[in-house]
């Protein structure tokens, strides 16, 4: 039993040793340096079989309890210095553990979805039991809105959406770009916003179609594709200035969200069949397209990470003691060159 | 016979000969003063076995597949001389990263063993290169006999060049200032420096190390954003963008690269430099203060001796990088594009005419006016020697396009890095690829192709990751 104890205690020692961490990191180093070279694309490559490889989970977590074990050995000496000292010196390699962990852990562990949405749509996060409906869309944009004054927003974002989210219970809470906003432990943010004209299909008189179709055709110039599985063509849709406005020699067009003109071209293969700008239905065939008023849809990517606060906490201790270690650094070489 | 084969191939004999020979004088002025000189024999060994599989391997049916690694090998060779040195840096710093090997009996038999398979290692990458350069030539040309001429000339030049060197002084006691952690790296400073991956046409490995690196650093960043939930800049106005951007820059991943790079040398010299010594007992009589003010200056003076070779290296590569990266980073090569017209629902691009030709490497746009839209058309030869065409746009960013610097694509709205060799991956920040055919005189591309990738511009749809 002494015996074996003692193997233990010496295999124990050997695996918290710095010599063994630095082993692991250049066994990381040279396996990450094979892996680039042959594959070129090692860190996509780690992140994708991160999740699905156990043996890859085994060694990543192997490393960080190596880690974790060092941090609290160079602790220990660390602390016969002055707590002072050691609370300077601790917060790096803290930091860079809590992040490594989370980063290890969010990428093992993580969740994720996006959908598309609109006023009035349901939805429920496959890991959740909770639904949600999305009670109003605000795309933070102006109804008239130029041209030229496309790339003027302010803030961080051009234009950024939010939209209010209703629980089953009918509590409200709102969700924006970034940061993402979390609720029943499932953070939610907006990736892409836009309009989404009613389209009404007609068939030699008959409605056989009518859904809002979300479009990205916000941004000027733009158009969009549409396909509609009954009908046996393909809609390249734009959005058309409302008015031109001419101040000197200045010029621009001013377009309106709630009550858009739109550019419509129906192709037939790649020949175009019908073409329309402005207001009113456009007939091709034995069909009659109408688009009608705008609503307005959200890109909503929803998250399941447990870990995400750990990985923010992480990166702040992280860059904190990235900076006093830097300052401490430069204090001590020069001290070192010009006043020892 | 032209002048191209000639100067080539004098360059590549005499690349390969100052190469080694810089490496000889250093091992043999260590082996001699270490007491080492039975390591010479496989030293010579290993040359003669790299160089000899090298040159032969174009002509034996077995070795013809290391034609397509040279290049991975060439890299993976400096990565590991740069690994290998590390450690040995760090052994040295103090920490006694061997401790756990310290039970095992070493023989000499090991050293001449590790001294065998090191020569090779560094030694049969580019002489590989070397050898699949020379033939290729020489069938082409028509002329082997020059060709190897040529190069034995070059290697004749440099070994007249590097080797009286030898009777130099400072050269024969350089393996004072060199133990085995400075001539590992100096190995790898000689394959950074020396070594290309295109064989005789490139010199030097610094523009893929450092793609590599900056590849690294881009990827890394654009995995935070995921996982801090960052939304991507569809919705990011420009300047935002551009400040999220310098975390992607050129300068930025330059210099992060370079602190990866340079992070265990700097380690070394800190811990030889401005580290206390400790200076070692000579007998249990307590030491007089001259004797240890002595002591001390002979370690100090001890650790400055192997110190200096690693802040030369140190001050060699923050050069060349800077320099590099200076020259580079201002020249993002954005030609304009060259019209084009659709026949019969077919585009055709001449791989070659009097103003360009395609399989230069360099990236070449074509623009074609189709119903009011103007598409733009992108046409680059990867390293395979096959052509990358896609469509000068992006799922992701207002379609602005792309530029070149060196090996890599430039996203000019985001300054997302694309390797050139992974062109015609689709997703991400990467540009759209078309579906083309191509013979000796066009490339073709069907109209219907085109028309249906542009449908994905700026519109994030095949749902593929990339970047």
């Amino acid at each position: 039993m002494t015996g074996f104890r003692a193997r233990t205690l010496k295999l124990a020692a050997l695996f918290f040793s710095p010599v063994f961490l630095v082993w692991m990191t250049v066994g990381w180093l040279s396996s990450y340096v094979v892996s680039a070279v042959w594959t070129n694309e090692a860190f996509g490559t780690f992140v994708g079989e991160l999740s699905g490889s156990r043996a890859l989970k085994i060694m990543c977590a192997s490393f960080l309890v190596c880690g974790a074990g060092n941090l609290v050995r160079a602790s220990r000496a660390r602390l016969k210095t002055g707590t002072l000292y050691f609370l300077l010196w601790v917060i790096l390699p803290a930091g860079l553990l809590l992040y490594g962990t989370a980063f290890f852990l969010s990428l093992s562990s993580r969740q994720a979805g996006n959908m598309i949405l609109g006023e009035g749509d349901p939805f429920k996060p496959p890991w959740s039991s909770a639904e949600y409906r999305v009670s109003k869309i605000n795309l933070g944009m102006p109804d008239k809105f130029l041209d030229i004054d496309f790339e003027k927003g302010s803030g961080i974002f051009q234009y950024e959406p939010r939209i209010t989210l209703q629980n089953g219970l009918g509590a409200e809470s709102t969700v924006g770009a970034f940061p993402p906003a979390s609720y029943d432990g499932t953070y939610f943010h907006i990736l892409n916003f836009g309009i989404a004209p009613k389209v009404t299909v007609k068939e030699v008189g008959v409605v056989i179609s009518e859904s809002y179709a979300p479009l990205r055709i916000i941004v000027p110039g733009t158009t969009d594709n549409l396909s509609i599985p009954t009908v046996p063509f393909r809609f390249q849709i734009g959005m058309e200035p409302v008015r031109i406005i001419e101040k000197g020699s200045v010029k621009a067009a001013e377009f309106s969200l709630h009550s858009p003109r739109y550019s419509i071209r129906v192709y037939d293969g790649e020949k175009i069949i019908a073409e329309k700008r402005g207001v009113g239905e456009l007939q091709f065939d034995r069909f009659e397209v109408l688009l009608g008023e705008p609503a307005a849809w959200v890109q909503v990517e929803a998250v399941r990470d447990p870990w995400h606060m750990l990985l923010v906490a992480g990166l702040l201790m992280t860059a904190a003691g990235a900076l006093i270690r830097l300052v401490g650094g430069v204090v001590t070489v020069y001290r070192k060159l010009f006043v020892e | 016979m032209s002048q191209f084969v000639v100067s080539d191939a004098l360059l590549a004999g005499f690349r390969e000969t100052a190469r080694g020979g810089i490496l000889y004088l250093v091992f043999l002025s260590y082996a001699s003063l270490t007491q080492r000189k039975y390591l010479l024999a496989p030293f010579f060994l290993g040359i003669s076995v790299a160089f000899l599989t090298g040159l032969s391997a174009p002509y034996i049916t077995a070795l013809l597949p290391l034609k397509g690694a040279v290049g991975n090998l060439i890299s993976g060779s400096f990565a590991l001389f740069f690994i290998f040195s590390c450690a040995a840096l760090l052994q040295s710093s103090e920490l006694p990263l061997f401790e756990p090997f310290r039970l095992i009996r070493i023989s000499d038999f090991f050293y001449r063993i590790a001294t065998l398979f090191l020569a090779v290692l560094f030694f049969l990458p580019e002489a590989t290169g070397t050898g699949f350069a020379a033939a290729e030539t020489a069938l082409m040309r028509e002329g082997a006999f020059v060709v190897y001429f040529s190069l034995a000339a070059g290697a004749a030049a440099g070994g007249i060049l590097i080797f009286p060197l030898g009777r130099l002084t400072f050269v024969r006691k350089a393996g004072e200032v060199f133990d085995v952690p400075q001539i590992l790296l100096l190995c790898a400073i000689l394959k950074l420096f020396g070594s290309g991956m295109k064989g005789i046409e490139q010199i030097t490995l610094i523009p893929s190390v450092q793609a590599g690196l900056m590849k690294f650093f881009h990827d890394f960043v654009h995995q935070n954003f995921v996982l801090f939930m960052v939304p991507d800049h569809m919705l990011l106005r420009t300047t935002a963008w551009n400040f999220i951007g310098i975390f992607f820059g050129a300068n930025f991943a330059l210099f992060v690269s370079l602190l990866l790079l340079l992070s265990v040398p700097l380690f070394f010299l800190y811990r030889k430099l401005l580290r206390e010594p400790v200076v070692p007992a000579v007998s249990d009589a307590p030491a007089t203060g001259a004797v240890i003010r002595k002591l001390r200056h002979a370690v100090l003076s001890e650790r400055r001796k192997k110190a200096a070779p690693v802040i030369f290296f140190v001050f060699l590569i923050v050069t060349s990088w800077y320099v590099r990266g200076g020259q580079t980073s201002p020249r993002l090569y954005n030609p304009a594009p060259k019209p084009l017209v659709a026949d019969n629902g077919l585009v055709r691009i001449l791989i070659s005419d009097p103003t360009m030709d395609l399989k230069d490497g360099r990236i070449h746009k074509f623009s074609l006016a189709h119903q009011g839209k103007n598409i733009r058309i992108l046409v680059v030869r990867k390293p395979d020697s096959r052509f990358s065409v896609c469509l000068d746009a992006c799922e992701i960013c207002p379609p602005e396009g792309y530029g070149q610097k060196e090996d890599l694509l430039v996203c000019i709205y985001c300054n997302t890095p694309i390797p050139v060799r992974t062109l015609g991956r689709p997703g991400g920040c990467n540009p759209i690829p078309l579906e083309a055919a191509s013979d000796n005189s066009f490339i073709s591309i069907k109209l219907d192709e085109l028309l249906k990738k542009t449908a994905l511009v700026n519109a994030g749809k095949s749902g593929e990751p990339g970047r």
